[in-house]
């Protein structure tokens, strides 16, 4: 059920974009209670992210993404947001958010240690190990 | 009849009786497996020696009349749950060498009670699909054939194909499973099976691969309504090492299920309908009223209004928390590893590797939605419709005992459709998603049959911590579907 785009949709800058650094766009409707309105600009299509942002995405994921790879995900990715854009014909006004759906609140317990001391099996399935500890490629020259 | 073909209440009075074995049930299983699984694929791992060790220890707990709700059951285990010594995967090539070195509370509770471990069930990779066509191990076949087209070969539905593919078939006599947007009941739906997501914290997810915290729910499989309120009476229960897990006493859901529906309130939400759904679900579904109305209940309209806004924030914070808990894997403490230049290199080259595209997908979104200036935008705004859902059913709760609704928007599709366009995939869980994000028990029972003679699906939704209702209901409805189809691809058949 995508939704069609709204004539006036307006595009919201990141927050972290105050500063007037270039960024990349987030098409989203009905932001005005959380972005400063002095950030609005024109409508932009329906292809919110564009090729730098989905690199940018993948490199905070820390997956590796081949060039060839990029316009296909980026489709994909577009494809779900702007499904997901659905949700700003919600009245969300006064809405307190739901973190989670335990019926109950969280419990608290002693910050004691209650488990430990079996390094072997820690380190049982360590793709590569030294001693009793996990290995890796050289980190400090 | 075969032992495969026993209900686990049959099976329990038969071990009781000594009319068999707990190792020949065992063996009719293993047997049955070993013939069908090379097609079907519902087992990833079959642990056959240990299954049949435990069958031993069954036998001898049975003869010193030490016998516990479960000795002697042979039950299916979805590889999601850690199982202390086998291999457990998730799915994903990421975890292919993993052998976890403990045991879920799950499936510890399961053992503690005498059950038998058949092996580890085939799923969508980290739970995140509803076809079982994302599994790095293969897809599974669903046992049910179409009338008019018999070589089609459909999906058990997902993401836990695997255990509801092998109680279909008599691979398993029930099964464990993991529901974040209708992994249990979508696949019992598709597969002609009874499947329960119990309320949220009633079942530990210490010892379960993490895919959306807040949001994932162990719950049982099997082949009638009394199974799953037993499997479900052993998996339930307090446990200190879930900081979620609710601390309240469980009841005897077996017990509950011959206690009628006489006096009940049921409500009709008027939401659960999609463009393009099949006319017999909404038969099955109306047929389904009527016969509650005949056993003494009472039906009435209800709206849910926030139910077509569901799927697109579970969109939003399954894979959000999904990013979060898939950070784990980095190639440097369990799982793959794909050597790199450096230590960043070999963390991306891991997870390139490691993940399959959906997987890929999902944590990219997540990424997204979480990353900063978007959060509020997309994250915040997702959990106060989550808070919304929840008022839905709160509201609904305040006039009804409990809902009856379709469980899926269609039957069983082929492999291969709906994979263009990962929304279309996504529409599954369209009924399912709601209870999930609400926290709330819901069961799916088989309703009937549509004219392809695929099972459809009917599900009770009930109040937090209200199985006992659920399981009254969706029993009454069990008596008088009185659905006694069997699959095409069956053990003994």
């Amino acid at each position: 059920m995508p939704q069609p785009q709204q004539r006036g949709a307006r595009r919201a800058m990141p927050r972290s974009a105050a500063g007037g650094k270039r960024c990349s766009a987030l098409n989203i409707r009905g932001a005005a209670s959380m972005v400063p309105p002095a950030f609005f600009t024109k409508a932009v299509g329906a292809m919110a992210l564009d090729h730098a942002t989905v690199r940018r995405i993948a490199t905070l994921a820390r997956i590796r993404v081949e060039e060839d790879e990029i316009p296909r995900l980026q489709n994909e990715l577009n494809g779900i947001l702007g499904w997901i854009e659905q949700l700003n014909e919600v009245n969300i006004e006064g809405v307190e958010p739901l973190t989670g759906a335990a019926h109950m609140a969280l419990k608290m317990r002693q910050d004691v240690v209650t488990d430990g001391g079996y390094p072997e099996k820690i380190l049982a399935n360590a793709p590569d190990r030294a001693g009793a500890f996990f290995a890796v490629p050289k980190v400090v020259e | 009849m075969s032992l495969t073909d026993l209900t686990i209440a049959q099976a329990r009075t038969g071990l009781r009786a000594r009319e068999f074995s707990a190792e020949a049930l065992t063996l009719a299983h293993l047997h049955a497996i070993e013939a069908l699984n090379p097609r079907l694929n519902a087992y990833i791992t079959v642990n056959h020696a240990q299954a049949v060790d435990q069958a031993r220890a069954a036998d001898a707990a049975l003869a010193r009349g030490e016998a516990r709700v479960l000795t002697g059951i042979p039950l299916a285990i979805k590889d999601l749950f850690c199982t202390e010594g086998v291999r457990t995967t998730a799915g994903s090539n990421i975890l292919r060498p993993f052998v976890p070195p403990y045991e879920s509370t799950v499936t510890a509770n399961l053992l503690r009670d005498g059950a038998i471990f058949l092996g580890k069930t085939n799923m969508d990779e980290f739970a995140m699909g509803s076809s079982n066509m994302t599994s790095a191990f293969g897809p599974v076949e669903n046992p049910w054939k179409r009338r008019q087209d018999t070589e089609a070969v459909l999906v058990p539905g997902g993401s836990s194909g695997g255990s509801a593919a092998a109680v279909a078939a008599r691979l398993a006599m029930g099964g464990t499973g993991t529901d974040t947007g209708g992994s249990i009941r979508q696949p019992a739906s598709f597969c002609g099976i009874v499947g329960m997501k119990p309320t949220y914290g009633r079942c530990s997810r210490w010892g379960v691969v993490a895919f959306a915290s807040s949001l994932d729910h162990p719950g049982p499989f099997a082949r009638t309504v009394e199974d799953c309120a037993l499997l479900l009476g052993s998996m339930a229960g307090h446990d200190p090492k879930d900081s979620t897990s609710a601390n309240i006493p469980v009841p005897d859901f077996a017990a509950a299920c011959g206690r009628g529906v006489k006096g009940l309130r049921i409500g009709v939400p008027r939401e659960y309908r999609m463009d393009g759904m099949p006319a017999e679900i909404e038969t099955v579904w109306q047929q389904g009223l009527a016969w509650l109305r005949e056993a003494g209940a009472e039906t009435v309209d209800v709206s849910l209004p926030h139910t077509k806004y569901a799927l697109p924030a579970y969109y939003i914070i399954a894979p959000a928390e999904a990013s979060s808990n898939l950070a784990r894997y980095d190639g440097v403490r369990f799982g793959l590893r794909s050597d790199g230049e450096d230590l960043r290199d070999l963390y991306e080259r891991t997870r390139a590797a490691g993940f399959g595209a959906e997987v890929r997908r999902r944590i990219l979104i997540g990424t997204y939605v979480l990353s900063a200036g978007y959060y509020d935008a997309y994250y915040l705004r997702a959990q106060k419709v989550r808070a919304l859902i929840l008022k839905d059913f709160t509201d609904a709760f305040a006039h009804v005992d409990a809902l009856l609704t379709p469980t899926a928007p269609s039957a069983a599709f082929a492999q291969g459709e709906k994979m263009d366009d990962p929304v279309q995939m996504y529409l599954n869980d369209l009924f399912t998603v709601t209870a999930d994000l609400a926290g709330v028990p819901a069961i799916s029972v088989p309703g009937g049959l549509d004219a392809n003679v695929l099972p459809i699906g009917l599900q009770v939704i009930g109040k937090p911590f209200d199985e006992v209702t659920v399981f009254a209901v969706g029993a009454a409805l069990e008596r008088a579907v009185g659905f006694d189809a069997v699959p095409t691809l069956r053990a003994a058949a």
